[in-house]
């Protein structure tokens, strides 16, 4: 047995090709927004700018919640970055927290805004479906490229890995779809938005270990 | 970082016995400053490093797993620590970039062994169930039989049968017998020693057939 692995080591030393080792967090973390910044510029040419300020920014529950989810996808980026990692702290995970609940809570406070100048009153359109559908299509890409970058967390933490990447793809992307669903302004469209958002938190929770182990290095 | 063994360059080569067994390890420097050497391709240091972290693999691949499956965890964390030595950070401590992945390596390896318990489990009920229950040709031929004896028995005249039911189905005495039936003792003997010929006749000249 010991023998089997004095082999192993001959063989793996052998294969020792040069390898580029991960750049920091704070450097990935900046080359994501790239990819994301690219990703909302397509959405806005494929989509159409519905034309600046978005309405729902006129009440601070909509301010609040838009510059929620910027910042939350920002940090629950950085988090995966850190989290991935072997030997970084879990801790980070919970940095995109107060972000997020920023973010959640000015949606609840928008949609509580709307209800009563509605006089009470809850309407949910269709187009708030076409908006959940858009966050999930423009997450999925984003989700894609996060997991690649991160695919050596299979061997580490894949589902805090998953949720903190579905929670900055699916953050982002609310934040771009916000900026062209022209035809849906109503605060109540942000319930939406945290719904699919949640919904997708979810199903990563679910995925990310097997979704890992298929992508990565993670031998199950 | 605390408790660093500096050690002579000369003695870098081979690790102390003492870290073979369960003693408290340092994790030197070298580490990591040979993971840095080895992702620059250094074949070399490399192996150095490979063969330093194996007794602290080791040590808590036991712990987790114990002695049977430790040799077997260390090979496949030593994959995992080559198939991502990339993600190592040059200059940051090297432990506990290490412990993260032998000991999520060795959780991994609990719950395959947990599922397939519960899979070897499940088949070895399957299997007893199967050994306790006779096989088609068994219950076939079981089924003949109960067909031949039935035959058997109905060929038998009333007298008999009440024999054969009392003293050898209810397993009651001649007294006894005789107190419940229709027939006297001696007339019970006789119908029961008649029965039991006239049934292994039966009995026996179906297997002769057969």
């Amino acid at each position: 047995m010991r023998g089997d692995t004095d082999r192993l080591i001959e063989q793996l030393a052998a294969q020792a090709r040069p390898v580029r080792p991960l750049a920091p967090p704070l450097v990935r973390t900046l080359a994501w927004c790239g990819a994301v910044v690219a990703v909302a510029l397509l959405v806005v040419v494929l989509m159409g700018w519905r034309g600046a300020p978005p309405e729902d920014f006129a009440h601070p529950g909509g301010r609040w919640s838009w510059w929620g989810s910027v910042l939350a996808g920002l940090l629950a980026a950085y988090a995966v970055f850190q989290v991935s990692v072997p030997g970084r702290s879990l801790a980070w995970a919970w940095l995109p927290m107060p972000a997020a609940i920023a973010w959640f809570a000015g949606m609840g406070w928008g949609c509580l805004a709307q209800v009563r100048a509605d006089g009470g009153a809850v309407t949910l359109g269709l187009g708030s479906w076409h908006c959940a559908l858009a966050i999930t299509l423009v997450s999925a890409p984003m989700l894609l490229v996060m997991l690649l970058l991160v695919r050596h967390a299979g061997v580490v933490r894949p589902v805090p890995t998953a949720v903190l990447a579905m929670l900055s793809a699916a953050g982002l992307s609310s934040a771009a779809v916000s900026l062209v669903h022209g035809h849906e302004s109503a605060l109540l469209t942000l319930a939406w938005h945290g719904g699919v958002v949640l919904l997708l938190c979810a199903a990563a929770w679910l995925s990310g270990r097997p979704l890992l182990g298929w992508i990565g290095y993670a031998r199950r | 970082m605390m408790g660093v063994v500096v050690r002579h360059p000369a003695a870098r080569h081979t690790m102390p016995p003492s870290l073979d067994a369960e003693a408290p390890f340092d994790a030197p420097d070298d580490w990591g400053a040979w993971m840095a050497r080895a992702q620059a391709g250094d074949q070399q240091d490399y192996r150095r490093l490979l063969q330093a972290i194996g007794p602290y693999l080791r040590a808590i691949a036991r712990r987790m797993l114990g002695q049977d499956e430790a040799e077997d965890a260390v090979q496949e964390i030593l994959l995992v620590v080559h198939g991502v030595r990339h993600t190592y950070e040059p200059g940051r401590p090297f432990r506990p970039w290490l412990s993260t992945i032998a000991t999520r390596r060795c959780i991994d390896i609990l719950r395959r062994r947990q599922r397939e318990g519960l899979r070897v489990g499940d088949a070895l009920a399957l299997e007893a169930q199967a050994d306790e229950a006779p096989d088609p040709l068994e219950r076939l031929e079981q089924a003949q039989r109960g067909e031949r004896l039935h035959a058997a028995v109905a060929g038998l005249s009333p007298g008999q049968r009440d024999a054969i039911r009392l003293l050898h189905l209810q397993e009651l005495s001649l007294r006894e017998a005789e107190a419940h039936g229709r027939q006297r003792a001696g007339a019970l003997k006789v119908a029961s020693h008649r029965a039991l010929k006239a049934l292994r006749r039966a009995l026996q000249g179906d297997e002769d057939a057969r």
